[in-house]
């Protein structure tokens, strides 16, 4: 009796012990979790705050903007809007069509439109699509680590 | 209580006790920490081999004016977004986008596609890369950069998105 019990203990422990040691599933992401970088991108750069849009990616992320050089590092990164900024980007929209993660990984995939002052008073409005490639960090917040855009139209070329 | 149900129960609270502290074993026992990141990390390496081996096709296509083997690469469901061209959904779609590409492409141009870097797992991954055109002297005529999002159908890396830009003016 006292083996039967003693073998069932051990089956139930050998259960449990198994059932400890699975690998927990990665937590989904939401779209709206995977889009909110963006979001709080737009609003700092409406807002004409590089230093906060610059934080909306990693240290070591890389921007790919349209007819330029790949821009490495948040702080580049952070020269790079200073410059949009100063020359006339503002109002600033973004719409995500996808997004998809693997863990804590993920991207965002979207439309943009962003008006631009040119130097002569007018206003072009410029008009575009985006691909964010995006890490969750240890405090849960997802940040770009590649940025890449570019246009519908030659606008502004 | 019998002794045959006395060494079931301390069998019992002995085994219960190895799972409590098995399960909730220190989170920063970095030897358990390091085996476990063994275990989950995905082979890059292998993973990154496949996706050049498709970008070594591709710029062989590209380079041949080859507009079926490009447009293979691609799942049904692809959306392509090239630069001043609006969103290219579907593979009818983005078939008309390479047959433009191809009719603007210089003859005798070789085109070379570099992944910089690769991001994701066995089933998805995106890719970072650079694109390279030389003439027929090996004079560099053109540079871009492109972002692509693979993923694993029936055993088959397809992409499914991908957008590309130009790094001159």
């Amino acid at each position: 009796m006292f083996k039967i019990n003693f073998l069932a203990t051990l089956s139930i422990y050998a259960f449990l012990f198994a059932a400890c040691q699975q690998t927990p599933e990665p937590k989904a992401a939401t779209a709206e979790e995977l889009s909110q970088m963006n979001r709080d991108f737009v609003k700092a750069l409406n807002a004409k705050d590089a230093v906060a849009a610059a934080n909306c990616y990693t240290e070591d992320a890389t921007i790919l903007p349209p007819n330029e050089a790949p821009v490495k590092g948040r702080a580049n990164i952070q020269k790079y809007w200073e410059g949009a900024i100063a020359a006339g980007a503002f109002d600033a929209e973004v719409a995500t069509t996808e997004t998809g993660s693997n863990g804590d990984l993920g991207y965002e995939i979207g439309r943009l439109q962003m008006k631009i002052k040119m130097p002569d008073g007018t206003i072009v409005v410029e008009r575009g699509k985006y691909t964010e490639l995006l890490k969750r960090g240890a405090d849960g917040k997802w940040l770009s680590t590649h940025g890449m855009w570019n246009t519908d139209t030659l606008a502004l070329k | 209580m019998q002794l045959n149900n006395f060494f079931s129960f301390m069998a019992t609270c002995i085994a219960l006790s190895i799972f409590t502290v098995a399960c909730n074993a220190p989170a920063n026992d970095a030897a358990t920490k390091a085996a476990e990141t063994v275990v989950a990390q995905p082979d890059m390496a292998k993973i990154k081999a496949e996706i050049k081996a498709i970008e070594d096709a591709w710029a062989a296509a590209s380079n041949a004016k080859d507009v079926a083997t490009i447009v293979g690469f691609y799942a049904d469901d692809a959306i392509s977004m090239n630069d001043d061209l609006p969103m290219l959904v579907g593979k009818a779609d983005i078939q008309k986008g390479v047959e433009a590409e191809m009719a603007r492409r210089k003859e005798n141009a070789k085109t070379v596609f570099e992944t910089l870097d690769l991001y994701g797992d066995e089933s998805r991954v995106t890719e970072v890369g650079k694109t390279t055109q030389t003439d027929s002297t090996g004079k560099v005529i053109y540079t871009g950069k492109y972002m692509a999002v693979w993923e694993k159908r029936n055993g088959k890396w397809l992409t499914i998105r991908d957008i590309s830009n130009d790094d001159a003016k």
